[in-house]
């Protein structure tokens, strides 16, 4: 092989030394950094939104058996979370409410969850599932491709590696709940104007 | 020297390990992920997003979308070899710093039947109506978002030019660009190469990112094995930002300039008796500046518009013919939601472009400077004649150009989706090559071919024709695209064109000529349109996702063209070398690997058969090769990752392409190594 290259070969090194030595300020400069580190799952994150919606959605005060009542997170189908959402919900509370965890089997009454994660598991029997949700005020939330033109309420996001959501107001307002403006603000929104919360 | 390459070398190798465990404990279980709010997991980057069951596309066209995860895994270092990966587009490199790049035949070097679209604004020299990709293609690749490239005509919305193919490039977001990153990479073809980055926002509701990039590629090897002279080295620096002005309305300005310097064995005409050209080491100078915004305002969730203004100043300086080019841009456009079943679109564009080219002996353009127009208008229909199973797509576009008056490029498609798994599309098409400035003005000394000693030089020469018409097109297509669950997608594309008034040159009386001395006879050569032709293929691609860390992609491309002249022309040369410009069977497989510990396999093998009748002399066959590139990817942490990739590897060098009609000597293509860090912060 010739030897064919446009700058004189006494350069090479020079860039070669250069770039191990920005490799080594990389290295340093990471460690640095290495303990604010976060890697996270997909489940994981999507674990944290379902605490933090609980956190933007006013619901009609039949919901609640009484003042003190535990908010119900529930989860419909296969559970995808693993140990991510005990850990999220474990010791919190939210608006005075405890959080207590429900895992649904099939053909149970799923109305008594103020969120319900609809597994990808059930897609197949989602429109048994919504059907039987009819009238209640149950938040649904999945990540089935499809989601809210089926009716449910919130759907995942898969968004350059990141999480993100769409919401169908449509489906929030007929089964009563009022989202937060800041929610709704975040969100992609499908299925007519927006109603803002208090309004 | 020494001491501290070795020094930092241990180093680098003793923090690895030290590093990995540090990281390991806060992986995920330790954070309180309740104190996460909205906004930030909305940013988190997570490490496994399983990729959803994905709606198979509703188009009805041949489109292949290359994202910017395609793009870090083929390991390409340019636009061009990123185009590689898409079945019916022809991509072979001529020397360091040129590629011949089209769709579905008729591949050159001053290929004229594609169009490229940077943001949307259209890059293109009205000179050969067609693209000089090593001024616009040097892009950061890590700023791309995806490259969506649509085999076929695209005349209805994109007007002439779109006749074989579309390929429109997207740039990410600046949102999407926040912080910092610096790209470092060296190798023995792309060396010292580099781009810093910076964005952020600037106030809520608007991001910016700046950059700069250089590189510096080496020589290749010339036809006998040495030097080609045709290294590389540009500096490109560019800014975007987007802005939200109010809830209805968004601003997106970009703009870039870059400069460079590259090499080519270019042919040259030393003087009128000369028998032909001689290749001589050329530097050329090139540079680009562009500037681009787009201003979208939503009426509703059905009713939008957005209007696009664009400038571009372009420098080719070739020291043959030297061509300074500005174009300037509008492009308006509306869509709106009808009812509940038709969605429109409808535009308006109109350009300008001025031009000076200079000539030399060789090549010069008469009249040196022009200034032409272009008005267009489009309006497109899509209906669902049931909605989610059958749409058909109506349009059409009128356009006025000062070459060849008024166009009309129609198109009607069909798309059914009997169910969630399967599509099945139709199209047809007219879309048409509008002239060019060397289709019509240029002058062209090809060589004294006198054989009798002692005569006058008898020189052949190529004239462009102000008469020039259009090139036409219909296309007929037919698509059919299948899911088999999550883990395996398949797209198959046909079609049959029919074109007519391509390119022939043609004899015409001969004359005598006193200057340039010695008073010589002329032999001339016209284009013409006096000839037709058939081509047909076949795209089929597939998407394999084995495991969740193993995907393969294979993908088959055949390809025929079957040229004819009309009876009343003497040229015996164009149809054969256009029928073997493009393989007859293009097949490659990429292949994707994902190991523990954030390290990644890849690998891509391209098997391209032979052309006939290409060269200077129009008998040479390119033989067929395989290429091969691998490459290893090392992402250390969330911000850095380390690769080290090799293209060509299955050997040392190979012939791509050699042109008839081109201005340059081919190169062979070397095999090729580097090593690159990315850091983002």
């Amino acid at each position: 092989m010739h030897s064919v290259g446009r700058r004189p070969s006494r350069l090479r090194p020079r860039f070669v030394a250069a770039l191990l030595m920005l490799l080594l300020t990389l290295h340093l400069i990471a460690t640095q950094k290495g303990q604010a580190q976060v890697a996270l799952t997909e489940y994981q994150v999507k674990a944290a939104y379902l605490f933090n919606f609980l956190k933007f959605v006013e619901y009609p005060s039949e919901s609640f058996a009484d003042p003190l009542a535990p908010f119900v997170i529930g989860i419909a189908g296969e559970d995808p979370f693993g140990s991510a959402l005990p850990q999220v919900v474990t010791g919190k509370t939210v608006q005075g409410r405890d959080l207590v965890l429900r895992f649904y089997r099939a053909g149970e009454d799923l109305r008594g969850a103020h969120i319900l994660f609809i597994s990808a598991s059930e897609k197949k029997r989602l429109p048994v599932i919504l059907s039987g949700l009819h009238g209640s005020s149950v938040l649904t939330v999945s990540d089935m491709e499809g989601f809210l033109d089926a009716g449910g309420m919130v759907q995942f996001l898969n968004e350059n590696d990141r999480v993100r959501f769409a919401i169908n107001v449509e489906a929030t307002g007929r089964a009563r709940l009022k989202l937060s403006s800041k929610l709704l603000s975040l969100a992609k929104v499908v299925g007519g104007e927006v109603k803002e919360a208090g309004k | 020297m020494a001491k501290i390459m070795s020094y930092s070398l241990a180093l680098l190798f003793l923090g690895v390990p030290a590093l990995a465990q540090k990281s390991e404990p806060v992986r995920g279980s330790t954070v309180d992920l309740s104190t996460m709010n909205i906004e930030d997991l909305m940013n988190v980057q997570v490490s496994s997003v399983s990729k959803k069951e994905e709606k198979l596309s509703r188009t009805a066209a041949a489109i292949f979308v290359i994202t910017q995860e395609d793009i870090r895994r083929s390991g390409a270092t340019s636009i061009p070899d990123a185009l590689r990966m898409v079945p019916g587009v022809n991509v072979a490199q001529i020397n360091g710093s040129t590629w011949a790049i089209s769709a579905r035949g008729f591949n050159q070097q001053f290929s004229n039947k594609l169009l490229v679209m940077i943001d949307g604004r259209v890059v293109y020299t009205s000179t050969f109506a067609g693209v000089f990709w090593d001024n616009n293609s040097d892009f950061p690749l890590e700023d791309i978002t995806r490259i969506e490239v649509i085999r076929g005509p695209g005349g209805t919305i994109w007007g002439a030019n779109a006749v074989d193919g579309v390929i429109s490039i997207f740039t990410k977001n600046s949102t999407e660009t926040r912080g910092g990153m610096v790209v470092a990479e060296g190798g023995n073809i792309d060396q010292e190469s580099g781009m810093v980055q910076y964005g952020g926002e600037l106030k809520a509701g608007t991001d910016y990112r700046i950059y700069t990039k250089y590189f510096n590629r080496a020589n290749l090897l010339d036809l006998n094995g040495q030097n080609g002279r045709d290294g590389w080295h540009q500096l490109r620096g560019g800014f975007r930002l987007d802005s939200t002005l109010s809830s209805k309305d968004s601003l997106m300005a970009e703009g870039d300039i870059t400069t460079g310097r590259e090499g080519e064995l270019g042919f040259v005409l030393p003087s009128i008796t000369s028998p032909g050209y001689l290749a001589e080491s050329e530097q050329i100078n090139i540079s680009n500046s562009s500037l681009e915004s787009i201003w979208r305002h939503v009426y509703s969730a059905r009713s939008d518009t957005s209007l696009q203004v664009s400038f571009d100043r372009g420098k080719h300086r070739d020291p043959q013919n030297p061509e300074t080019r500005d174009t300037l841009d509008f492009d308006f456009q509306h869509h709106i939601a009808l009812g509940v079943r038709q969605d429109v679109v409808w535009g308006l564009g109109y350009r300008y472009t001025t031009d000076l080219i200079l000539g030399s002996l060789t090549v010069f353009e008469d009249p040196p400077s022009s200034t032409h127009q272009i008005f267009d208008g489009f309006f497109q229909d899509e209906i669902a004649l049931v909605p989610d199973r059958l749409y058909l797509t109506g349009g059409m576009k009128l356009e006025h150009n000062d070459y060849s008056g008024f166009e009309f490029m129609p198109s009607i498609r069909l798309a059914w989706a009997p169910n969630a798994y399967h599509m099945v599309w139709l199209a047809v098409s007219r879309a048409l090559r509008a002239p060019s400035r060397n289709d019509t003005n240029l002058v062209l000394n090809i060589g004294n071919f006198s054989t009798s000693p002692g005569g006058p030089p008898e020189l052949l020469r190529l004239y462009g024709n102000p008469q020039y018409h259009d090139e036409r097109l219909i296309a007929y297509e037919l698509g059919y695209r299948t899911a088999f669950g999550n883990h395996l997608s398949v797209d198959l594309a046909a079609y049959y064109n029919n074109y007519d008034n391509l390119q022939t040159t043609e004899p015409d009386a001969p004359f005598a000529e006193s200057t340039p001395a010695p008073a010589h006879v002329v032999f001339p050569l016209t284009y013409e349109n006096l000839m037709h032709g058939e081509t047909h293929g076949l795209e089929i691609t597939a998407n394999w996702k084995v495991t969740d860390r193993w995907t393969v992609a294979p993908g088959y491309t055949f390809e025929a063209l079957h040229m004819h002249t009309d009876p009343t022309s003497a040229d015996t040369v164009t149809g054969p070398f256009v029928e073997g410009a493009v393989p007859d069977h293009t097949a490659q497989i990429r292949t994707h690997f994902g190991l523990r510990r954030g390290l990644a396999l890849d690998a891509s093998a391209y098997e391209v058969s032979r052309l006939n009748n290409q060269g200077p002399s129009s008998n040479v066959t390119i033989p067929a090769y395989t290429r091969i590139d691998a490459g290893f990817t090392w992402k250390l942490w969330e911000e850095t990752s380390f690769s080290l990739v090799g293209q060509n590897l299955s050997k040392d060098h190979h012939l791509e392409f050699e042109d008839v009609n081109g201005a340059l000597q081919s190169s062979q293509i070397r095999r090729s190594a580097y090593a690159k860090v990315t850091w983002r912060f």
